[in-house]
């Protein structure tokens, strides 16, 4: 990153410290009004939509800067690292700004080579353990074990996830899900890969699939599995449209049955505006919204985690560094082996 | 006016027809009769340039065609009329006859010679046989044509409105002036409209000529047989006279004859009698309304047929007296082993 | 012998179809998946789930057929309509429908309280499809048995059958080419739907595709779909099979069979609804009332409209010489076989290809003309099947009759082969539109950057998990689909009313 940029980072987000200030310290999140307005043309892919929330996010980001020539483009993150990567092997990416909820997705996308390097500034914002070089992470979210609120009381929930085949209690999980995925590749980089394995055979027989996480909190809440896997957000998204819904979140302790993973971007030119639109993705503004809406956790200071959401001091996810998560063929190759997926 | 000349026309390997000249002159109609399969309608197609010829030349008017020099059938001013009408099922009696017409007034004419103003915006489906035949042919001429095409047009009708048809077609067709090619299957039909007969066979015109030549006087068995009723008595020839135990007759061309023949006698050839000496027994007999048909087997054993009028009754097992009453030459061939 | 102009012009159509799949093979050859256990068991679910509503699907459709065709119902129009409704509901709605609906705690549960199985897996699989494809059947076979000559009903009976016994032994076997050809649809569609398995939980070709697909596995998730278009060909040969017969039809004959079996028409007719209609709008219309409207935006339902209806107007444009070339022969044949291949490629996979394909030809990339070219590779072969069952139709001596009375190939056409096609026409751009409109991966994919659809929208909320906000789009969906199916319907009848003069 160069002097000029950094300056003008830092003019844009109203400070008046130097760079190296800028670079030390956790900053708590700026507002959105203390940014310069954006403007030309961005191509942003989006993978997955989060419903109308992210549409919310990019519709008050256009509101805001009229001369800002947004394009977006919505599509399974997976998708659009696929088609990210045939860019790269025809004339390079046709976006500018790839914005993922899957880390995964995003470690596919640097893997070929395509991030650019995430400035100073903006990494400087985010929260420490989740700052990375060639991506962005913006928000989080935390895997969790949905419980039936009729059969189970949070006492009956094993404190490790690996003490959940010894139970005797009835699973869901999505093993096509990219979440789900994420999460054996944490548990295949936390425990082994040989006990990672003996987890898979054991759960296979007790555990039900289904499509998606949404499936496993749906099926958990009305009483066809005991407990599920999934991302936090599912059931708090579900409570809110429906509070008598017999599901509540439970978490297991310091292993991947409480990773928490983040959704960010990654910066495919080197033109300023990619990442000047991830700043405002920063923002407080934002980063309230998607946790107070979209139930994600923020990733920067000051900013309070989703309504329904234990304190994260309560949580004790464990110690991972998610670019790893992209070591992903060994975990699918698991569970492949053991005929999960 | 049409000419054929050493035409010629393949489907792959097959050949259906085998080299064929033929004419047409002014308003002439010539019908085309054979058997299925004997390549009659396959003509018709090629001089409508539905099939393109393998060897030879068509002549339309003008145009001259063979296989390089094609001229699709939009060029050639044919009129071709079909055995399933090929009506457009989407437009009305009108319509169909003013199809590419700018003025109208052929169409006015025809829809009028042929009575069809009744049924002029009917839509085709609802029309009969003979309304449907009667706007195809209105169609066709109100085109204003160079030349009628018309396969089989009648065997699609009732018997009794072929008959009447036959007429009405002729006349439009002759009032039209217009020469035409008219294919059918049925003797009677091609004997009975047209100018001249072709009667095919295997890809080959038989022979050509008018009706009253053809039937009398066929150019081979095949061709006596098909045109209507025949039979072959064994007798001998000598200068131009023909000598059969049923009688005497002269030859139409002698001089080519062997000695041994046999003579071509149709049954209204023949006089049948009870009287006199019998040489002959009735086998059964066939009531046509004006005459009757009887079957005779001769003591020599030859089978014939006899016509007689309808008051002549006879049961089988009669025994009668048959004998040659024609006044006209009798067409005989070489004596077949 | 010259070649046909309509050779000509199907073979660039051909080869489009062929491109992507050349994509397909070059992906799949990187993969070093091996033929084992879990592979055995995909081949054998997607096989069974094909078969059995194959089956299902005839089950339904041959006996509504013939009811609707030869059993005088009030409000006959009305009936067909309905039993044809379905057709608008894409099968994942219905399949989401039925997921949600059944089981503990499912819509039904916590509307009435009463208990109810889940639907789920090859069963619940099986019969969402059924309920979903079966008017394929009911349409093809309907109107094959338009197009009989009801001389041999008369015939079958005067020679001392029932009129049951007439249907099943004279009526039927006449039938089977339209039989086979709802079929032939109804399996390469089965065998192509990913939602209904991933819904209902069933691992077949379509499911596992996209699991491999979304784990970076796109050489698997290409050399799966290789061997799945292998079954496509299979279902294709087995097809031809069924020779082609032509009958010359004079009037639709009527059956009066008693009040007796209207009222037993009439009554499964209704249940067939209620499952497989009034079912899934009470679950949209009970996550409506729920959860409410939403920031549903209405430019959408245009989007969606505007880009199905491009689809289905090029796909007639390009299905018209391929249906007219596999009339002439056996190329014309192959070319048509091949056009099918696209129904059978999962649209996740042909949009893929296309996304290589379109990067080749940048002009393409990203543009509405790619996603257009998209649906129209996917959905070609129901333009084709509707154009040629009319094409069939129009009898040779029309069109030489028009030549011999002056008008040129171009004009024949114009006038007589084109008008009396557009009953076929309009049945063709219908279903392509109907198909279109629902279609979901390939549209994410090819989808012009900010282009968002109905199907997408839908996606984007039941990913996110917000299911009332997928109601209003649903019904949307149902809806501007059921337009299509009235137009389709329109085609058929006005088929059966212009016949060969």
């Amino acid at each position: 990153m160069d002097r000029r940029t950094l300056l003008k980072a830092a003019l844009a987000l109203g400070l008046g410290g130097t760079a190296a200030r800028l670079l030390a310290a956790d900053n708590p999140a700026v507002s959105a009004d203390s940014l310069a307005a954006l403007s030309g043309k961005l191509t942003v892919y989006l993978g997955h939509g989060e419903g109308g929330l992210y549409t919310d996010i990019v519709g008050a980001i256009r509101e805001r800067n009229p001369a800002l020539d947004l394009a977006l483009r919505r599509a399974p993150s997976s998708a659009l690292a696929n088609t990210l990567v045939a860019e790269a092997g025809a004339g390079g990416p046709r976006a500018d700004l790839f914005w993922s909820v899957d880390a995964a997705s995003l470690a596919v996308v640097n893997g070929a080579g395509m991030g650019r390097r995430v400035p100073d500034d903006i990494r400087g914002q985010i929260r420490p353990e989740f700052r990375y070089d060639r991506w962005a992470a913006l928000s989080g979210r935390i895997r969790s074990l949905p419980y039936n609120t009729a059969r189970l009381s949070p006492s009956d929930l094993p404190d490790r996830i690996m003490d959940l085949p010894d139970s005797d209690l009835r699973v869901g999980w999505a093993p096509s899900y990219a979440a789900f995925q994420a999460f054996i590749a944490a548990m295949r980089l936390l425990e082994g890969e040989a006990r990672t394995r003996r987890w898979l055979e054991a759960m296979k027989s007790k555990a039900q699939s289904y499509a998606g996480e949404l499936g496993v909190v749906l099926a958990t809440a009305r009483g066809e599995v005991d407990v599920g896997l999934a991302n936090h957000y599912y059931t708090l998204r579900l409570k809110s449209g429906d509070p008598d819904a017999s599901v509540a979140l439970g978490f297991t302790r310091d292993d991947a049955g409480c990773l928490v993973n983040a959704a960010g971007t990654a910066l495919l030119s080197d033109r300023a505006l990619p990442a000047d639109f991830t700043r405002y993705l920063l923002t407080r503004e934002v980063q309230t919204f998607l946790a107070e809406q979209a139930y994600e956790i923020p990733l920067v200071t000051g900013v309070a985690p989703p309504a329904g959401l234990p304190s994260m001091d309560t949580i004790q996810p464990p110690e991972l560094d998610l670019a790893r998560l992209s070591e992903l063929k060994p975990a699918l190759a698991l569970l492949r082996d053991t005929g999960v997926l | 006016m049409l000419s054929l000349d050493g035409l010629v026309v393949r489907y792959g390997d097959t050949v259906a027809v085998r080299g064929i000249d033929l004419t047409l002159t002014d308003n002439e109609i010539v019908t085309l009769v054979g058997p299925t399969g004997c390549g009659k309608t396959t003509v018709l197609r090629a001089v409508a340039g539905l099939e393109s010829p393998g060897e030879g030349r068509i002549r339309i008017g003008g145009l001259t065609i063979d296989a390089h020099h094609p001229v699709p059938p939009e060029k050639r001013r044919t009129g071709l009329v079909f055995q399933d009408f090929a009506l457009f099922p989407h437009l009305d009696v009108y319509r169909n006859v003013t199809f590419r017409l700018r003025d109208t007034a052929p169409a006015e004419h025809w829809l009028t010679v042929l009575g069809l103003d009744a049924v002029r915006h009917a839509m085709p489906d609802t029309l009969s046989g003979g309304q449907k035949q009667r706007v195809a042919l209105a169609r066709s001429l109100a085109h204003a044509p160079a030349l009628m095409l018309l396969d089989e047009p009648l065997s699609n009708l009732d018997a009794a409105l072929k008959t009447s048809l036959r007429w009405e077609i002729r006349d439009a067709l002759k009032a039209a002036g217009v020469p035409a090619l008219w294919v059918t299957h049925d003797q009677d039909e091609a004997l009975s409209v047209g100018d001249r007969v072709g009667i095919m066979r295997d890809g080959r015109l038989e022979q050509v000529g008018p009706p009253e030549t053809c039937f009398r006087d066929p150019a081979s068995r095949f061709v006596a047989e098909f045109l209507g009723e025949a039979a072959f008595l064994p007798g001998r020839h000598a200068a131009g006279r023909l000598d059969t135990p049923l009688g005497r007759a002269s030859a139409t061309d002698g001089p080519s004859l062997p000695d041994d023949v046999d003579v071509l006698l149709r049954p209204d050839d023949l006089t049948l009698s009870t009287q006199g000496d019998h040489n002959a027994e009735v086998l059964n007999g066939r009531y046509e309304g004006e005459t009757r048909l009887y079957q005779l087997r001769l003591n020599s054993g030859t089978v014939l047929k006899a016509r007689v009028n309808h008051e002549v009754v006879l049961a089988p097992g009669t025994a009668v007296h048959t004998s040659i009453a024609a006044g006209h030459p009798l067409t005989a061939f070489p004596r077949q082993t | 012998m010259k070649t046909p102009l309509s050779y000509w012009l199907s073979l660039p159509v051909a080869a489009a179809v062929l491109a992507p799949l050349a994509v397909l093979a070059w992906l799949g050859l990187q993969a070093d998946l091996a033929f084992d256990a879990s592979n055995a068991a995909i081949v054998i679910n997607s096989v069974l789930l094909t078969v059995l509503t194959v089956f299902g699907a005839i089950l339904l459709g041959v006996p509504l057929a013939l009811a609707t065709t030869y059993i005088r119902l009030p409000g006959r129009p009305l009936w067909l309509a309905l039993l044809a409704a379905p057709l608008a509901m894409p099968s994942y709605l219905g399949a989401f429908a039925y997921f949600a609906a059944f089981g503990p705690g499912g819509t039904l549960e916590t509307l009435t309280g009463a208990a109810t199985p889940n639907v789920r897996g090859l069963a619940g699989a099986t019969l969402v499809m059924t309920l979903y494809t079966y008017p394929f059947v009911l349409l093809t076979t309907r109107s094959a048995l338009r197009h009989l000559n009801p001389a041999m009903l008369d015939a079958a009976r005067t020679l001392g059958l029932s009129p049951g016994r007439a249907l099943l032994s004279v009526v039927l076997p006449r039938a089977r080419n339209g039989i086979a050809a709802g079929a032939l649809l109804v399996a390469l569609y089965t065998l192509s739907d990913f939602g209904t398995p991933a819904i209902l939980r069933l691992d077949t070709f379509t499911r596992m595709i996209f699991v491999e697909y979304n784990a970076f596995g796109l050489d698997r998730a290409a050399l799966l779909s290789l061997q799945l278009l292998a079954l496509v060909a299979v279902i294709l040969w087995l097809e031809t099979r069924f020779g082609a017969e032509r009958e010359r039809p004079t009037r639709t004959a009527t059956l009066d069979l008693g009040a007796g079996w209207r009222a037993a028409t009439m009554t499964a007719g209704l249940l067939l609804m209620l499952a497989a209609l009034a079912l899934p709008l009470l679950v949209f219309g009970h996550y409506l009332w729920r959860e409410g409207l939403g920031d549903f935006d209405p430019m959408l339902a245009w989007h969606s409209a505007y880009a199905a209806g491009l689809a289905a107007v090029a796909a007639v444009v390009v299905a018209l010489p391929v249906a007219y070339a596999a009339g002439l022969g056996r190329g014309g044949r192959l070319l048509e076989r091949i056009a099918h291949l696209g129904f059978g490629v999962p649209g996740i996979v042909l949009a893929t290809a296309l996304v290589y394909v379109g990067l080749q030809l940048s002009v393409l990339y990203q543009t509405l003309a790619l996603l257009v070219i998209g649906y129209v590779l996917r959905f070609l072969p129901l333009a084709v099947g509707s154009l040629r069952t009319r094409l069939e139709r129009i009898e040779h001596h029309q069109i030489a009759a028009a030549r011999s009375l002056g008008a040129a190939p171009f004009e024949a056409f114009r006038r007589i082969t084109l008008p009396l096609a557009l009953p076929g026409i309009v049945a063709g751009a219908a279903l392509v539109f109907l198909e279109a409109m629902r279609e979901l991966p390939a549209t994410l994919l090819l989808q012009p950057t900010g282009f968002e659809t109905l199907a997408t929208y839908l996606w984007r909320v039941y990913e996110a998990g917000y299911l009332g906000r997928g109601a209003v789009p649903a019904l949307l969906l149902v809806l501007i689909s059921a337009g299509a199916l009235v137009a389709l319907l329109t085609g058929e009848e006005r088929a059966g009313e212009v016949r060969g003069a």
